[in-house]
């Protein structure tokens, strides 16, 4: 090969990579996106402010997305992690809890028939005034679960406890949650 | 009794990925009744999925796409994976190296030209040596020479202050034509041309390398160069024979390469330069030739550009988002 074709061929490598880059985000997107806006809902039940910090998560992880090392965990870890820390940042700025619309919480919903819609939303409320009662780090788990739909290995890396631990607290506050939600059915 | 709870808390978590991906949980007669109840509740959570509303999701998309351009986070990524390159492109110098010979034969015919009182365009053109053209050319008030040296297919322009510009052709198989209608019938592709192009800007010809190649060569006028030119190379990937083709336009040392987003954010290379080089004629001592330039490379589909120009940055980007 002369040396003076050399430089174009490696940028020519290279523009294949920028190229992979700009349909990895694309394929990112479309996977985390609506795991993401889950696990915002269930962690602060108001669907503008889980608009407003999903956004921000994206744009955090662009910007820092030369820091993320493959060999140090999976891009899922990671970007849970900037979402967890991205919540923890807007509740301590907050004096007061966030307003939960449940409104909010029903219209963003699957979509069902209307009699099981109907059933939903009464389901999504009990499940909401559930969640509101434990403690953070069990609800964490289970945004993390049932949101974002992680492993307890990878839960385990974003919340910094055992794979075990994760597994046992998910089970008692799902026993927990569940409990609450009968309670509040039998009133 | 504490083995026995990390076992179903194990299992309860197996079983909830089972849900959480859609299968159902496996039979757990075995296991106790809280047990079940706490995972018929978990499928019920996990059937519970608040969907984004589709204009947020497009609009985040958007606003994402949007910083990915090359003014923000994806540029300076993809920097980070460009090996640093300090070196800014700079004027050239005035080049002093053309041979004594060339400049008197060279002089005699400027004077010509001026004492002709010829003002804008104006061209002529001379044989100063066997297969060697040369054409004269005045434009505003700056003295344009222009050399082609058919043997070694190198077209060469000279503006008085700034220095010599260099454009290498492919040795063989050049077939210039006037028009891209009249290239058109000799080539396998459709030949893409800008929509954009500068004021002043004009197709100079169309220079086919092979059925599977050619170039568009565009001229202007510019206060800076006096005479400005943008070419573009275009081809398939693959040429008539199947062969992967790799013909781009090439920059000396110290070419400053970024990558760029352009044609709806698609990335191409954009190189920024001065290149110089000795150039050996035959018989004759070789002097440097300096020119100041960007390439784009880009691909679209199953073809590949290459544009070159001297025109400033902003404006060589326009260009080649255009060319469609």
């Amino acid at each position: 090969m002369d040396e003076t074709t050399l430089p174009l061929r490696l940028s020519w490598a290279r523009l294949h990579m920028a190229k992979a880059d700009e349909a990895t985000f694309e394929e990112l997107y479309e996977h985390y996106l609506p795991r993401l806006f889950n696990y915002m809902i269930y962690r602060l039940g108001n669907r503008q402010l889980a608009e407003d910090l999903t956004a921000t998560v994206f744009e955090k992880a662009l910007t820092r997305i030369a820091t993320y090392r493959r060999d140090r965990g999976a891009f899922s870890t990671w970007l849970f992690t900037i979402a967890r820390n991205v919540i923890t940042d807007h509740l301590r700025q907050q004096a007061r809890a966030e307003i939960v619309n449940l409104d909010d919480l029903c219209a963003l919903a699957a979509p069902e028939t209307p009699e099981t819609q109907y059933l939903r939303q009464e389901e999504l409320a009990r499940l909401y005034t559930g969640l509101n009662l434990l403690a953070e780090r069990e609800r964490e788990i289970i945004a993390l679960k049932f949101a974002a739909e992680l492993p307890n290995t990878r839960i385990a890396q974003v919340v910094g406890l055992s794979a075990e631990n994760v597994g046992v607290i998910l089970y008692r506050a799902i026993g927990k949650l569940r409990k609450r939600f009968e309670e509040e059915n039998e009133r | 009794m504490k083995e026995n709870q990390l076992d179903m808390s194990t299992e309860f978590s197996r079983n909830v990925d089972e849900l959480l991906r859609g299968a159902r949980a496996e039979d757990c007669n075995v296991l106790s009744g809280e047990y079940r109840a706490n995972l018929e509740f978990a499928e019920r959570l996990a059937r519970t999925r608040f969907r984004p509303d589709p204009s947020f999701q497009a609009r985040l998309k958007q606003s994402l796409q949007e910083k990915l351009a090359p003014e923000a986070g994806l540029k300076q990524r993809l920097r980070a994976l460009l090996p640093r390159q300090e070196q800014r492109p700079q004027y050239a110098p005035r080049t002093g190296l053309i041979t004594a010979r060339r400049r008197l034969a060279l002089g005699g015919l400027l004077v010509l030209l001026l004492l002709g009182g010829v003002l804008g365009w104006r061209a002529a053109s001379t044989v100063l040596a066997e297969g060697e053209v040369v054409k004269l050319l005045r434009l505003r008030n700056q003295d344009v020479v222009v050399f082609m040296q058919e043997a070694y297919r190198q077209a060469y322009q000279l503006h008085t202050r700034i220095g010599v510009k260099l454009v290498e052709l492919p040795e063989k198989g050049v077939e210039v034509y006037p028009t891209v209608a009249a290239a058109q019938v000799v080539v396998a592709f459709p030949i893409r041309i800008p929509a954009y192009l500068p004021p002043g800007c004009r197709l100079k010809d169309i220079r086919v390398l092979e059925p599977s190649a050619v170039v568009a060569d565009y001229q202007y006028l510019d206060d800076r160069y006096g005479f400005g030119l943008i070419s573009i190379l275009q081809f398939p990937h693959l040429n008539t024979r199947g062969e992967k083709q790799d013909l781009f336009f090439r920059m000396g040392e110290g070419t400053r390469e970024e990558i760029i987003l352009v044609l709806d954010r698609k990335p191409a290379i954009l190189a920024t330069g001065q290149g110089w080089r000795g150039v050996r004629w035959p018989g004759r001592k070789g002097y440097t030739v300096v020119w100041e330039g960007y390439i784009v490379n880009w691909e679209d589909g199953d073809m590949v550009f290459s544009l070159w120009s001297t025109l400033p940055r902003e404006e060589t980007l326009r260009v080649a988002a255009s060319v469609r």
